[in-house]
Order: structure tokens, then C-alpha cells, then sequence
């Protein structure tokens, strides 16, 4: 892959299109694009040249991310885009691709992320996007690149979809990788200024602090999360591989601080006690801060945490009325809730509630019960966002079964609009 | 129920959690802290986002 260019593309987004304001747009957080890092370190493991843009955090303009991949295009290697997306940037990524088209009418464009991954027919049916990858996409994006850079067949490439005269062709689809320590560490060398990612303004204690995943796919049932990337089979990293990836940014970038983001990061407390020895085993000392289901923890495990650099947990409780968590296959109770934000209270673990309202079965009342709840419960923050009906969702699926995609409007897809309020 | 129901009851969630005595007290005390700036700002924005009109 000497001889080849790889430009992998954030799409430019405002805050006020992420969040609906201006002003909750500048409390929440800018934190490094790990999908597009991790396909850019898989590359370059293979001796590609790559280039990330993240015109989102760079606040680029479309045209300003034109001119900087017309920079970046060198001639005498053969170049390819990628563009990573979510649903509420979807029609931004439509707009960057459809000028880079314009632009630079050679260059296959390469569609990834979740929006691709939920929607393929809706995605491919912009004819900028050459090749679509659908879920997890290191080796399906290095074989998609490897076929094209050799004229090999594109149909042996799993997980790939593609338009071939006027007709989407999905080939067979590809198994979720199995050992994730054998991933590549992502690039964060490839980002301009990465001591100013910085999460949500609640969300860190210490600067410099950095983002990291360290599991992939979640087996909840949860009704309006979208997992079409990783799917529902929990896979994760080793705890000797985690601690290798904490202690690179402490010693490359001074990280003091590590903001977790998995779907769950506390389930499987064996990984979780492996990493934590191990890190005081070799005096690596950060502050850390992460998600996890309620459920996941007990007072013990909690003191184990604190005592091992845990400053806070967001955990997501959705709603504080019983028969909405049912109806959102939550499976969690609100007794477990309030037992367990009192124990982060009284051993000093700060804690943020994650709520949303307006779903599907919600009513003034259970939204009241949402609020009292909330309220009543020690949390030291708590976050409220409207229920959405995200591709890759159980609710899209049952909400939009029958409808035409083209007349969605998914910029409404920020979880700060109603897109589908509450029938009652 | 509309979608402008959905948000007016968002904010009114952030209105009950952050304009309580004991929570305001404790972002106040939390700001000799060595998180001054980051609980400033997120009151701040947080008040913001709770006084501003509903678009
Ligand atoms: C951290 C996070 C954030 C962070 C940072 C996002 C960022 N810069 O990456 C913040 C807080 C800013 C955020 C914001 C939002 N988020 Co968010 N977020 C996440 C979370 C928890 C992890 C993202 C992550 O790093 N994953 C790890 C990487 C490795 O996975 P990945 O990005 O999917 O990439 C893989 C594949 O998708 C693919 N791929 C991705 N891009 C590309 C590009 C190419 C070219 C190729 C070939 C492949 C490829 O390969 C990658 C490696 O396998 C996910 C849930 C999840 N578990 O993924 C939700 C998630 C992505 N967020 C979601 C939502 C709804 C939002 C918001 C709308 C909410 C809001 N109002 O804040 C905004 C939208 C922001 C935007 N720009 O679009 C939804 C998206 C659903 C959808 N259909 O769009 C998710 C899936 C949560 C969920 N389960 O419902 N988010």
C-alpha cells in the first residue's frame, strides 16, 4: 500500500445543528474520532499513507475541507476518501461528497460509520458515495482498498455495499472481529491538536484528558439504542492491551486524565480489577471517568474504583417511571438506581443521571415521574435529551417500517427534537 | 402530546435539577475547587440553556 493516499473525513457539523443551541452545544464535548482513527492506524499498519480531517473539531466550512484535501491529494499516489458519518451529519457528508465529486471526479469515495451501517439502501443512494461499509470497518475498508488498488473482484470483499449499474449489490456479510488486541492502537498522531479534544464540560476532572474504547458491542435490549456497528455480542479488549494503550498517551501526549467510552464499561469486573492492579502494579496514575448500567455495580466493586482513580459514572437510567423502562426493554429498577447513586455518594464517586423524555410511551405523568425522580435521587449532574428513533434502533424499525427514507429530514436526529412525540 | 410539550418538559427537567438551593450551593462550593472554570462554565451554559425562550 506504499503508493497509496488514504483522506478519511469528519464532516464538518456545528454544535447548533449537534444540539438545536448554541448554548448547550458549548457545554457538551469534542472528543476524538475514534472510528476514523482506528481505520487510519489499520492503514497505516499496512503501509498506507493517511491523512484525518476533522472538520467537525476544526470547525471547517465545506469549502474549507475541499481546498484541504485538494492539499492533500499528491499525484503520483493513487488516492481514495473516506467519510465517516452519523445519522444527524448524514446530509452534511452528502453535501462534502457530492463537491469532492465536483472536485476531484477520480477519487473513490468511501462511505463509513453508523448511519451507512443502520440505512445502507437510504446512504448508497446518493451516487457520490462509491463503496458503503457496513458495521465494524478496519478490515473491511483494507481489503475494499487492496481489491480496488489490484482490479481484484470487489464481491470477495465482505461487508461491503456497492452500486453496479444503477442496482445496490450487498456482499456477504463480515463477522464481527473476534481478537480486538490485535487492532492497532488508534492514530491520534494524525490530529492537529489533541490536547483540545475535550469531553462534555461535567465530564473530566484534569487536563489533558483523552478518550478511549476499550470493548465493542452490548448485549442490552434497550429499544431505542442504535447498535448496527458492533451489534449485541459484548467483545473486549485484553487488560494488558488497555493498560499498554493508558500508558502510550500518558507518555506520548501527558494525558493526566481518561474518559472511557464504552456502552458498559464496568460488566465484565474481572477485565476491569485486571486493568486497575496493573495500572498501580506499574504506578501509572490517572484520573478516569466512564458509562455503565446500573446493574453492573456493587458497593465493593465501587470502592474498588474510587480507590483506583474513579472520579465519576454516567449511567444511563432513561426514565424514572417504571412502566416506561419496561417498555424501553431497560431492564433495570429504579430501587437499584437510587441504592446505587447513594453509595457513589458516600464514597465520593461523583455521578451524572442520563435521562431522556418523550418516548414512545411516555405521558405527562411518567415524564413528571422522570423529573421527581431525578430530583430526589443524589445525583451530583444529570442530563435529559429527547428520545429519538435512531437508525440501527429497534424503535426506527418499528416507527418508520413502511416509510420512504428520502422523506425523512434526519437532520432532526440530534436527540434534542421530538422527531416522533408520545402519542398520548 | 407535540414536540414543543416534549421540549418545554426537557427544560423544565433542567429547571427542577439545577435551580435547586442545594444544588446551586454545591456548584458554588465546587468552585474553590480545582474545577473552577469547568463548573463555571458548565452553570453558566446550563443556566443559559434554561432561561433562553424554546426555539
Ligand atoms: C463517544 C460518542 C459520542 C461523542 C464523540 C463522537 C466522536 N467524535 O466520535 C459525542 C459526545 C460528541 C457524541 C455526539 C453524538 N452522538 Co454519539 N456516540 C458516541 C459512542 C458512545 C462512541 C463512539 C465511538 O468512538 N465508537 C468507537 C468507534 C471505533 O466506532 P465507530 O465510530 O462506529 O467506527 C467504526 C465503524 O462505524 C466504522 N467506521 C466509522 N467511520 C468510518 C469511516 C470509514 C471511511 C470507514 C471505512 C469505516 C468507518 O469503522 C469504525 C471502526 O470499526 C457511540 C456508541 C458506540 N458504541 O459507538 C455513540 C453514537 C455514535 N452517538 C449517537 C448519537 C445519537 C449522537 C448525537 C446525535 C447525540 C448528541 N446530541 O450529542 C451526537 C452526534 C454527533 C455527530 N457529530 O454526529 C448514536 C448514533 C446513532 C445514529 N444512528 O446516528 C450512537 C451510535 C449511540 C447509540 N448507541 O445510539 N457521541
Amino acid at each position: 500500500m506504499k503508493n497509496t493516499t488514504y483522506i478519511l473525513i469528519n464532516p464538518p457539523i456545528l454544535r447548533a445543528e449537534r444540539y438545536s443551541s448554541k448554548f448547550l452545544g458549548a457545554a457538551g464535548g469534542s472528543l476524538v474520532p475514534l472510528g476514523i482513527l482506528y481505520i487510519a492506524s489499520f492503514m497505516e499498519s499496512k503501509g498506507c499513507n493517511v491523512e484525518v480531517i476533522d472538520a467537525e473539531h476544526q470547525l471547517l466550512t465545506q469549502n474549507e475541507t475541499i481546498e484541504y484535501v485538494r492539499k492533500l491529494i499528491n499525484p503520483n499516489k493513487k488516492t481514495y476518501i473516506g467519510i465517516s458519518t452519523t445519522t444527524v451529519c448524514f446530509n452534511n457528508a452528502v453535501v462534502l461528497a457530492q463537491n469532492l465529486k465536483k472536485n476531484f471526479p477520480e477519487i473513490k469515495i468511501i462511505l463509513g460509520g453508523v448511519h451507512v451501517s443502520s440505512l445502507p439502501e437510504h446512504a448508497m443512494g446518493y451516487e457520490c458515495f462509491d463503496y458503503g461499509i457496513i458495521g465494524e470497518g478496519e478490515i473491511t475498508n483494507y481489503e475494499l482498498i487492496d481489491c480496488l488498488n489490484n482490479n481484484n473482484d470487489i464481491n470477495s470483499v465482505k461487508g461491503i455495499v456497492y452500486r453496479e449499474q444503477g442496482k445496490l449489490v450487498y456482499t456477504a456479510k463480515r463477522e464481527p472481529i473476534k481478537n480486538l488486541d490485535e487492532l492497532p492502537f488508534p492514530a491520534r498522531h494524525l490530529l492537529k491538536n489533541l490536547e483540545q479534544y475535550v469531553p462534555g464540560l461535567s465530564d473530566y476532572k484534569q487536563l489533558p484528558v483523552t478518550n478511549i474504547i476499550t470493548s465493542r458491542g452490548c448485549p442490552g435490549q434497550c429499544t431505542f439504542c442504535s447498535n448496527a456497528v458492533f451489534g449485541r455480542t459484548y467483545r473486549s479488549r485484553s487488560a494488558q492491551n488497555i493498560f499498554e494503550e493508558i500508558e502510550d498517551v500518558i507518555k506520548k501526549y501527558k494525558m493526566k486524565e481518561i474518559h472511557f467510552i464504552d456502552d458498559s464499561f464496568l460488566l465484565n469486573k474481572i477485565r476491569i480489577r485486571e486493568l486497575f492492579d496493573l495500572c498501580t502494579e506499574k504506578n501509572l496514575k490517572f484520573s478516569w471517568s466512564c458509562y455503565s448500567r446500573i446493574d453492573n455495580v456493587n458497593y465493593e466493586y465501587l470502592k474498588y474504583l474510587k480507590q483506583h482513580g474513579c472520579w465519576r459514572i454516567s449511567f444511563g437510567i432513561e426514565s424514572g417511571d417504571k412502566q416506561v423502562l419496561k417498555d424501553i426493554k431497560k431492564n433495570i429498577t429504579l430501587d437499584n438506581a437510587k441504592e446505587v447513586i447513594t453509595w457513589c455518594n458516600e464514597l465520593g464517586i461523583k455521578t451524572t443521571g442520563l435521562f431522556m423524555i418523550g418516548h414512545p410511551t411516555d405521558t405527562v405523568e411518567s415524564i413528571k415521574n422522570t423529573i421527581n425522580f431525578a430530583v430526589n435521587i443524589p445525583f451530583s449532574d444529570a442530563a435529559c435529551c429527547v428520545s429519538t428513533p435512531l437508525p440501527g434502533s429497534e424503535q426506527f424499525k418499528t416507527m418508520f417500517k413502511d416509510c420512504n427514507y428520502n422523506e425523512i429530514d434526519f437532520s432532526k436526529f440530534n436527540t434534542m427534537y421530538s422527531v416522533v412525540p408520545p402519542p398520548v | 402530546m407535540t414536540g414543543l410539550d416534549v421540549l418545554k418538559m426537557q427544560k423544565e427537567f433542567y429547571k427542577s435539577f439545577y435551580l435547586r438551593p442545594k444544588v446551586i450551593f454545591r456548584y458554588f462550593l465546587s468552585l474553590f475547587s480545582s474545577a473552577f472554570f469547568i463548573k463555571f462554565k458548565t452553570l453558566t451554559m446550563n443556566a443559559l440553556y434554561i432561561i433562553l425562550p424554546i426555539k
